[in-house]
């Protein structure tokens, strides 16, 4: 802490002496400039004559000039940094910054939480984070020393005065609201909360009284809420974030480039024959997110084939009736071709949603959920809301974030016109939903339901958000760029948590194989398009064969391509004979031009 | 939760281990070497391709590192401790099983008696409750201990090792008829210091074991060139006795006999050759496996029926030599390769001294659990750093040379039928050119021309010049052109297929194929890890193919890549360069006689 006491005892002893003090005096002490230079005033003048009298100031060898007395020099600075950050009077996130930057040194601003640690220049986001409700739910939860138990209690007692009484009061005061703790507890606590920015320190303008307190806003929203607490930030390993969506359209679009994907006449969906052979085909999700967006194998090829007809990359053969089979669109050869990278940034704009409207990005729900447009209009502000509130610097649970969305609220719910619409979506067997009249139990697990399909479908899959697992072993996620441009929301300009191939961490073997040696989403579904698949996750994932690489020409890849691919990934030189026979498998013209 | 895939940590450990019981190393990491003399001593290799190893934990190669005195803990430790993501805790579960089972079954001499004792009654009820090894033992002593008859003590710890359980076999061994002798220490030869490495004798102490039960039968796991011959004499000269020493080939049984009358100070007349040609026993014998399972017309003299199975004896008449001196000690010299029937014999030989010697312990029949439970367990492993230092890991770079098929050939390439095809693409006359090529490219490098059919070869060496050796070559020929290669009177031979079969081939530090497969794949990479010596100084061997391009030579070509690729060989495909293309559209396509109706004695010594 730079400028803040060291001993908050001394400084509520400082506090009474300033209390004694006329607010024309206490304004003509911190108009005293800096330490050491003297404060120029009129002989006579009686708010020095005050200050004089109680010792705050002495006369100067100048006549006329004042000096700060030696004992209150560090109470000057205190009071005038207090001044220059009128925190509470003008609550504005601006005013918190320049606190969070005057009073924090960088580590200490790092500290703060673990996942700040990359950030510690980044105020806007650590103000935006200290001044939030879940900040003040998590404060003082978090882990302590030992020694710090006993004032992490009183730190909590002092919390809940704050959140729930008032959410500032004078500093000075302190000890009167805190009858039965004890002086030195009671500072400690103090100082454990200012240290953690939960307590912050302000100057109350009409007379100058330091104040400490909680953030207000936040504060504020806290009372009106139950008991049901805003996610807490979580850390989580075995990170996901890739935009499997994309993968998935581009493997049925090749095998589509070969035959024409024949739909049935009834529901005009894929033959079953067909979504168990394309299913071979898809990358694998690890299992924990499968279960968290309900997309299994037959979801996904569903998914993929609404987001290409929906980007018409996938067109129905016109000649046909209504079971016509679906061949490539005019664009589908050009996207195919493209990395990774581009293919989502073309299919992007389709689904990205503009002013805070996201309607497009619904249309990848599933049917029973997007049909009634009503109860999509309605829907959509609550889904959008509920997802700008997850952050993007840190993760929360899933869990935490749906029992909390659902306890704010959920349109399903609330609104009476919305209960009927919602049996006729999900609840399928539940009990409510066949006699039309769901509790509202039943409607808040279907909006938390709601809530996982859309992350998984809508976000998860474009590469909106990354997921991992929690330390008890379930989902957590954050948004990216991407979720938040995706959902209409101004872009942080935070880089993708991790770029495609960057963290690909795999060899190419003489032998054909293809080894990873850490799991990589991107590269795996990158070499899926011209290896088979041998293995899965880590260790030998792959094999290139002559079949494999000339399937991928069949569906648009060539040699340079596919040879590209693999030295971006790998992590020593793809072996000579690898290269050659590619080349090779890949086109005798292609061998010709040696 | 801790499975392979489902990293917690990414540490920097060289190992990711699988559920399946692989292991893969990745040779570039720094913990690499590490992790490799870790490896060693309780796992196999199954491949080492460039860059990542692959390794396979199997009961036998945790039963060979406990009769070590490795103990589980530390080999879970080990994996641990150099594994990137966490052990999948099966495979740890399985290592502390197979490794518990190591020495919950003794063999012991009591009372004079053999006796097979299980560490608990559960283990005895398994026994007694599989109906091979209830077969093989005697009465049942106690709750946990059977009697055995000593004729059955190979057959009944094969049987128990097939239900899983490796036997501790301490029953001790027969001393043999006493031969006193000793190591020179010069050469006689060449007048030479001759002092063992230590490493060699590390290795016959290690299966000597002072003489005690403990030792006295296992495999010592060594590199070519490593000096396998001397590790034999140390163990030969630690016992003093009359030793029968199996080997491969002719060619290796002379070597065997020179080695030991070049460096022991043995009576040359005590050495017995037992081959096609000599059948000598004497106390010293050295014979081939291919002669003891000879099927001979003639009924053998038998001299002791007692130890041998009567089926076996019949349809295999030599191998009565097992009964007809009173050997101290068995060597069986590249026991990987050791044929069935002899496996049948040392079943009966228990109570001999055995001692296998090998540069791998993996079998292409899979029979290692019987090399386990009747020669014995691995005894010695030289440290790779050893070998490293060596130069035995040096090795050779392959080279696929793409040979277009001249113009004129082609139009009847594209219309013959597959068996046509693969012989016109074998005999691509443009291959010639290459050979020159090659061969102008190593000057002065021993070379050997490798190839499939004697028309291609004559049409190959009799512009080179070169002698050919073929299968029908009389030995005495191939002799002296080996004599005169090896001394490098001659520089170039050409070997056929069938030749390549039956002789062992000369060192060379160039050999280039021009047709056929070199034999199966297991036999391929040992007569090339042979063949190909690296010299002294150069420490670099070549190996060539030539295959015509796009044609199906360069499909089995592919078979050969990959297999030459996983054995660690380097493996670079080049096209021909033009010039040999021209010069082949001029020269006309060779002729069609079957190799086995060709004369013999081509060679043009």
């Amino acid at each position: 802490m730079r400028l803040f006491p060291n001993d908050w005892q001394e400084f509520l002893d400082e506090l009474a002496a300033w209390g004694e003090l006329s607010i024309p005096a206490r304004k003509a002490f911190l108009d005293a400039t800096a330490p050491g230079l003297s404060v120029e005033a009129a002989h006579g003048d009686p708010a020095m004559a005050e200050l004089c009298d109680i010792g705050f100031l002495e006369e100067s060898e100048n006549p006329d000039h004042f000096d700060v007395v030696e004992r209150w020099v560090s109470f000057h600075q205190i009071m005038k940094s207090l001044e220059k950050y009128p925190l509470f009077e003008s609550p504005g996130l601006a005013a918190l910054c320049s606190y969070l930057s005057e009073h924090f040194t960088p580590p200490e601003r790092s500290q703060l939480h673990e996942s700040l640690a990359l950030l510690p220049n980044d105020l806007a986001r650590i103000a935006g984070f200290v001044s939030s409700v879940e900040w003040l739910q998590g404060a003082f939860t978090r882990k302590v020393r030992l020694s710090e138990v006993g004032d992490l209690d009183t730190a909590r007692a002092l919390l809940s005065f704050f959140t729930e009484q008032r959410d500032r009061v004078p500093f000075r005061d302190m000890e009167e609201y805190f009858p039965d703790v004890r002086r030195e507890p009671l500072c400690d606590a103090i100082r454990l909360g200012v240290q953690r920015a939960v307590f912050f320190l302000g100057l109350r303008r009409t007379d100058l009284e330091p104040l400490i307190g909680v953030w207000p806003a936040a504060a504020r929203r806290l009372r009106r809420l139950s008991v049901v607490l805003a996610p807490e930030p979580v850390s989580v390993s075995q990170l996901f974030h890739h935009p499997f969506l994309i993968e998935d359209m581009t493997s049925l679009l090749a095998a589509a480039r070969i035959d024409p994907i024949p739909l049935r006449r009834g529901d005009e969906r894929p033959f079953t024959r067909f979504v168990e052979e394309a299913a071979t085909a898809l990358l694998t999700l690890p299992d924990w997110l499968e279960g968290l967006t309900g997309l299994a194998l037959e979801a996904r090829i569903d998914l993929a084939l609404q987001a290409l007809r929906l980007t018409g990359l996938l067109v129905q053969e016109e000649n046909g009736t209504g079971a016509s089979p679906l061949v490539p669109g005019q664009q589908a050869v050009e996207w195919m071709r493209r990395p990774l990278s581009e293919r989502r940034a073309l299919v992007l704009p389709v689904f990205a949603g503009t002013h805070g409207r996201t309607p497009r990005l619904f249309d990848l729900m599933e049917e029973e959920w997007t049909s009634g447009d009503a109860a999509r209009e309605e829907i959509m502000p609550w889904v959008e809301q509920a997802f700008s509130s997850v952050p993007v610097t840190s993760f929360i649970r899933f869990t935490d974030f749906a029992e909390y969305q659902a306890a704010i609220g959920s349109p399903l719910a609330s609104s009476s016109g919305l209960a009927g619409a919602a049996t006729n979506m999900r609840t399928g067997e539940g009990g409510a939903a066949g006699t039309g009249l769901a509790t509202e139990e039943a409607l808040e697990e279907l909006w938390k339901s709601f809530l996982g399909i859309f992350l998984g479908r809508c976000i998860l899959s474009l590469g909106g958000a990354e997921a991992g697992v929690t330390q008890d072993g379930r989902p957590g996620f954050r948004m990216t760029d991407t979720g938040r441009l995706l959902l209409g929301m101004p872009r942080d300009g935070l880089p993708e948590p991790d770029d495609d191939d960057a963290g690909a961490e795999l060899i190419v073997q003489p032998n054909y194989e293809v080894v990873f040696l850490s799991p990589s989403p991107g590269a795996e579904a990158e070499l899926g398009r011209f290896c088979e698949r041998v293995g899965r996750e880590v260790g030998v994932l792959f094999r290139i064969t002559r079949q494999s690489v000339q399937r991928a020409a069949a569906a648009g890849l060539d040699a340079e391509r596919v040879l590209a691919t693999l030295k971006a990934g790998s992590k020593s030189p793809v072996p000579p004979n690898v290269m050659h026979e590619i080349r090779g498998w890949m086109g005798p013209s292609t061998m010709e031009a040696e | 939760m801790e499975s392979v895939g489902q990293p917690s940590t990414t540490g920097d450990g060289p190992l990711i281990v699988q559920g399946d019981r692989t292991i893969l190393a990745e040779v570039a990491s720094p913990r690499y070497p590490e992790a490799r003399d870790a490896l060693v001593r309780f796992a196999e290799l199954v491949k080492s391709p460039e860059h990542v190893h692959t390794y396979r934990i199997t009961p036998l190669s945790i039963w060979n590192a406990c009769a070590a005195g490795e103990r589980a803990e530390e080999i879970v430790g080990a994996l641990r401790s150099l594994s990137r993501y966490p052990v999948p805790d099966h495979i740890a579960t399985e290592i502390e099983d197979y490794a518990a089972r190591f020495g919950s079954l003794t063999l012991d001499r009591q009372e004079g008696g053999l006796v097979l004792n299980a560490r608990d009654e559960g283990l005895a009820a398994l026994i007694a409750a599989d109906k091979h090894s209830m077969a093989l033992v005697g009465d049942r002593l106690s709750v946990t201990s059977f009697s055995v008859p000593p004729v059955a003590r190979g057959q009944l710890k094969l049987a128990l090792i097939r239900i899983g359980y490796p036997v501790d076999d301490r029953a001790g061994y027969a001393a043999g008829e006493s031969f006193p002798f000793s190591l020179r220490k010069e050469t006689l030869s060449r007048a030479r210091a001759f002092d063992a490495r230590p490493y060699q004798r590390a290795a016959a102490e290690a299966f000597h074991a002072g003489g005690s039960d403990r030792g006295g039968s296992g495999v010592v796991v060594l590199p070519c060139g490593a000096g396998k011959t001397i590790v034999g004499m140390l163990c030969m000269e630690l016992l003093q006795t009359s030793t029968l020493i199996l080997t491969t080939c002719v060619t290796a049984v002379r070597q065997w006999i020179a080695e030991l009358i070049d460096k022991t100070d043995i009576d040359p007349q005590l050495i017995g050759e037992y081959t096609g040609q000599k059948k000598e026993v004497r106390p010293i014998t050295v014979a081939t496996y291919q002669m003891l399972t000879h099927r001979g017309r003639r009924p053998a003299v038998v001299e002791d029926h007692s130890t041998l199975p009567e089926d076996e004896e019949a349809k295999y008449p030599h191998l009565t030599l097992f009964g007809e001196r009173d050997w101290g000690l068995i060597v069986y010299d590249e026991v990987h390769l050791l044929p069935a029937p002899v496996f049948q014999v040392t079943a009966s030989l228990q109570a001999r001294r055995r001692l296998g010697l090998t540069a791998t312990l993996v079998r292409e029949d899979h029979k290692e659990d019987d090399v386990f439970a009747l020669i014995g367990p691995k005894k010695y492993d030289v440290p790779w750093k050893e070998m490293e230092k060596q130069g035995w890991i040096a090795k050779a770079v392959c080279t696929e040379i793409r040979v277009p098929m001249p113009a004129h050939m082609r139009m009847s390439y594209a219309t013959a039928d597959a068996r046509t095809k693969f012989r016109m693409a074998s005999e691509n006359p443009a291959k010639i050119d290459q050979i020159r090529e090659i061969l102008a490219a190593h000057p002065g490098e021993p070379a050997l021309v490798i190839g499939m059919y004697l028309d291609q070869l004559d049409a190959i060496a009799r512009p080179l010049g070169l002698p050919v050796i073929t299968g029908a070559t009389p030995q005495k020929t191939r002799d002296t052109l080996y004599a005169d290669f090896k001394s490098g009177k001659i520089r170039i031979l050409a070997v056929s297929k069938v030749a390549n079969f039956a002789v062992d081939l000369p060192e060379a530090s160039l050999a280039i194929q021009v047709s056929g497969t070199f034999g199966s794949r297991q036999e391929e990479a040992q007569r090339l890890g042979r063949v190909l010596r690296p010299k002294e100084l150069a420490n670099q061997a070549y190996f060539y193919s030539l295959v015509s391009r796009d044609t199906v030579e360069q499909e089995f070509a592919l078979k050969r890549q990959l297999f030459l690729c996983e054995q660690g060989y380097a493996y670079t495909i080049r096209l021909a360069s033009p010039a040999a293309g021209v010069a082949a559209d001029r020269a006309p396509a060779g002729g069609d006689a079957d190799p086995a109706t060709a004369p013999p004695g081509k060679a043009t010594a």
